[in-house]
């Protein structure tokens, strides 16, 4: 037999081969061993927020639960009495206080700045 | 295991070996049936014809196919094998551990003659696999791989190479040799069993 000579009774046989097809039990074993490999999948996905979580739950668990929530109470009622009970002290901490406009603070006199600017 | 989604199966059925593995990932029942037959009849035949009996091939295709299963998670879909070369390889390896260990570079296929004597044409059809398989038999192993994989499976030589893990010439010359050796094994028995009766 030459290379690219065919042989007819061997590609019969080959036909023949191809045309095998499983016994009906092994594609059942198959089956199940698929079933048991996706059910194992299905319980290994990781357990997601329960029904019925909605936005709020999802905001009280990125505050870190109740105890972050609480935190973040206190910490706005702390700002509302700040601006009711001490009107003179931030005055002082804002504009006209020594923090940014009074004349011994440390900010800088834009006058000298441009002075110094037209020096160079 | 009945099929309970016929539509579903006819929807799916267009969709590739890679995009089944996806869905399969995702606990789909039907894509699991789709893969089951278009890939479980290929591990079986690869098997049998490389091991010559029936019982071990079965052991073998079901092996496999459990593998793929436990692959689809990780699967890369367009990825370098697709899940039929990739089953071809996991097949091959399984089959060549079996003949190792059994210390045997051939295995004679007795035990397809059980299956359903009463029919004539069965009869037949098993004998011509026993001739087959002997033939195949005589093959060194990768020959006998490189045959059952073109001339029956009808892989491209590029993914022989891939399954076997060769170069693409040397599959060339391993399919044109072994299917020499084969037809001539062939002819020999052939003689033999004319000069017995």
């Amino acid at each position: 037999m030459r290379p690219d000579d065919t042989d007819p009774d061997l590609d019969a046989l080959f036909d023949a081969a191809r045309q095998a097809r499983p016994p009906a039990d092994l594609t059942e074993r198959v089956l199940r061993d698929a079933a048991g490999v996706q059910d194992a999948l299905r319980a290994s996905v990781p357990v997601r927020a329960p029904a019925g979580r909605g936005g709020f739950g999802r905001l009280l668990s990125a505050l870190g639960g109740w105890p972050g929530l609480s935190g973040v109470t206190a910490a706005g009622v702390f700002g509302l009495a700040l601006g009711f009970a001490a009107p003179d002290l931030l005055d002082q901490l804002s504009v006209g206080g020594a923090l940014w406009g009074g004349g011994g603070g440390w900010a800088p006199d834009l006058a000298d700045l441009a002075v110094e600017f037209g020096d160079v | 295991m009945t099929d309970p989604q016929p539509e579903a199966r006819d929807t799916l059925d267009a969709l590739s070996d890679d995009a089944l593995m996806q869905l399969f990932a995702r606990g789909d029942r039907v894509a699991a049936r789709l893969l089951t037959q278009r890939l479980l009849p290929r591990a079986l035949r690869h098997a049998a014809r490389v091991l010559g009996n029936m019982a071990e091939a079965e052991d073998v295709a079901q092996e496999a196919m459990m593998r793929l299963w436990q692959r689809a998670e990780s699967w890369q879909n367009g990825g370098p094998a697709t899940p039929a070369t990739w089953l071809h390889r996991v097949v091959a390896n399984l089959a060549v551990d079996r003949l190792r260990r059994a210390g045997r570079a051939v295995g004679l296929d007795e035990d397809l003659r059980d299956e359903r004597p009463d029919a004539e044409a069965e009869m037949i059809r098993v004998d011509r696999m026993a001739a087959l398989d002997a033939g195949l038999a005589t093959l060194p192993e990768r020959q006998r791989q490189a045959v059952v994989l073109r001339h029956i499976e009808g892989l491209s030589n590029p993914d022989i190479a891939d399954v076997l893990g060769i170069g693409v010439e040397a599959v060339e010359s391993l399919t044109a040799r072994g299917k020499r050796a084969l037809s001539r094994a062939l002819a020999a028995r052939k003689e033999d069993l004319s000069d017995a009766t």
